[in-house]
């Protein structure tokens, strides 16, 4: 049985703005980068944690770069405890820019781009051939459908009809150094083409993300989030400098102001 | 075949976890397998999967796999095993420390008239160079079927190289097989040999050639290249005025056992593949005698060294 948390919009709500307040407090006091990155996932995560997911669930980041919108989450969830996360950013620390082997709550340590989707699959399968309960949901960067390896998955995962696997494409639009060059539309025709069911949500809408979590499909499925990069802040927002600026002090006053 | 004897050892254990009602083993291959995994396939439909041509998901997908609890083996030829999926290897798989078994075949000269692009005479350094990964070189298609039977239980990443059509060596010391051990196969207290891989044939018929010139000859086979026996060598080593190595790549076996001998008063001579693609087509025996590593070459460079 799915273990509904059944929390209200407004609750989830609330909750987003305590950890995006949280993020930019760690990005700024650690310096570490991809605060856009956290920003632009954050609710997906969070609808995914504490309202889609049950025991029989597992959850791949794919995005590594986004580790710390995880730990975030998984700290409240109380997965990560107070001393590991306090450490985040300091000499000695077991949370890593990109999560490390061996830290509670992930899955598999990824960073480098277009290895999640392949792993996913392989867990997926393994629960399909031995009958076992459960999804396996798995989180990409919309520029991380430009790696072969991703390509290479997403038609293994279509030939093999493995219909366990939940993709949600964080598209917020920029990579590393330009807009994303395989834009929203060739990512959706391509995971189409190859025999996925693809949907398309507003990625900071709980309302939209929990209805398309929720809706029975025939899978596999991709779920094209759209979603802001550095989504809270206004003067981060949709900025490729969000990708690697920690936020100041004056913004994370900009962000109690907006609130 | 040591190809035969792995696809024959891996059905054996399918085919016992099935009356056992386990489901643990799987294979993952890359497209190959004609004539060799057909009986896997039609007898374990379940857990045969043909990644097709997709290298890089293929290793993904058995760290997830694995990750899942299942126990992997994953065939290719060692290029599209080992280099194209580089990464897949050493993140999901070694970095995770997973049970996943990476079976390549071509080992070597193995199949020398496909060209360089076929031929990973560099794959021992290559697999060396990352961490958690243990690297078996079995000499023929018996020891093969050991390492089989200790990788049931296996719990870390393993490379296991496989030539291609090698008939048993015959040395009658397969039982004392252990993985991470050295291999005592003659004993002498003149000369030591280290070989590995298909190699150790060689180093047979060279050892019975200096035997019977009064070389007395002490052959050490190293089938498990890392982890390494230093122990073994370093004490094999002690008293011989002469260590040789012989290898079917570009010199991972020497420097492993030069450097566990800096402190012992012998001369070490390496016998390997050179640092270079090969631009030549040919037979992997015509190969073997163009680059010295037949035992008639080795004996007559050895004759040189010793005179």
């Amino acid at each position: 049985m799915r273990d509904l948390k059944m929390k209200s919009a407004d609750e989830l709500k609330a909750l987003s703005k305590e950890l995006r307040k949280d993020l930019l407090i760690k990005h700024n006091e650690s310096k570490i980068a991809h605060i856009g990155s956290d920003l632009s996932c954050l609710d997906i995560l969070i609808a995914l944690h504490f309202e889609i997911m049950g025991d029989d669930d597992r959850f791949v980041l794919s995005k590594g770069h986004s580790a710390l919108a995880l730990y975030s989450v998984l700290h409240k969830k109380r997965i990560i405890d107070d001393n590991t996360y306090d450490s985040l950013g300091k000499d000695g620390s077991r949370l890593g820019e990109h999560p490390l082997y061996g830290t509670e709550g992930i899955e598999i340590a990824t960073g480098s781009l277009g290895h999640g989707l392949s792993v996913a699959a392989g867990i997926a399968l393994s629960k399909e051939r031995n009958k076992e309960k459960g999804k396996v949901y798995v989180l990409l960067s919309d520029g991380e459908c430009q790696e072969g390896s991703t390509l290479e998955a997403m038609n293994f995962v279509g030939i093999n009809k493995i219909k366990s696997l939940i993709a949600i494409v964080d598209s917020n639009k920029w990579q590393a150094f330009d807009r994303t060059l395989l834009g929203e539309e060739r990512i959706k025709e391509e995971f189409a083409a190859a025999g996925w069911n693809v949907v398309e949500i507003d990625g900071h809408d709980y309302e939209s993300i929990i209805r398309v979590f929720e809706a029975k499909n025939e899978g596999p499925l991709l779920i094209v989030a759209h979603t802001v990069l550095g989504k809270g802040v206004k003067s981060m927002e949709d900025r490729l400098e969000s990708h690697y600026r920690p936020p100041t002090k004056e913004q994370i006053e900009e962000f109690d102001e907006e609130l | 075949m040591m190809r035969k004897a792995f696809a024959k050892s891996l059905l054996e254990i399918m085919d016992l976890e099935r009356e056992n009602k386990k489901n643990d083993t799987y294979l993952i291959t890359g497209d190959l397998g004609f004539s060799v995994f057909e009986p896997i396939k039609e007898r374990h439909p379940d857990k045969f999967i043909n990644a097709g041509i997709s290298e890089q998901n293929m290793i993904g997908v058995s760290a997830g796999l694995a990750l899942a609890g299942k126990k992997v083996f994953v065939y290719s030829i060692i290029p599209f095993l080992l280099y194209r999926p580089f990464e897949q290897v050493r993140n999901d798989i070694c970095y995770h420390n997973l049970p996943v078994r990476l079976i390549g075949v071509g080992a070597g000269l193995a199949y020398s008239d496909a060209g360089s692009t076929h031929l990973p005479f560099e794959d021992l350094k290559v697999a060396d160079a990352i961490p958690n990964l243990t690297i078996l070189s079995p000499s023929d298609p018996k020891e093969v079927e050991m390492f089989m039977k200790h990788l049931e239980d296996f719990k870390k990443p393993v490379y296991m190289r496989l030539a291609k059509n090698e008939p048993n060596i015959e040395h009658g010391k397969y039982s004392s097989i252990k993985i991470g051990k050295a291999l005592r196969l003659r004993d002498g207290d003149k000369i030591l040999i280290v070989s590995t891989g298909i190699m150790t044939r060689a180093a047979m018929a060279l050892a019975d050639m200096l035997d019977n010139d009064g070389g007395s000859v002490e052959v050490m086979e190293i089938h498990t290249l890392k982890p390494f026996d230093y122990p073994a060598i370093v004490s094999a080593a002690e008293g011989k005025s002469l260590v040789v190595t012989i290898e079917d790549s570009t010199g991972a076996l020497f420097d492993k056992v030069a450097s566990s001998i800096t402190g012992i008063d012998s001369k070490v001579l390496k016998f390997s593949l050179p640092d270079e693609f090969v631009h030549i087509s040919g037979s992997r025996d015509y190969l073997l005698d163009r680059y010295g590593l037949t035992a008639e070459k080795m004996y007559e460079k050895i004759k040189e060294v010793i005179a």
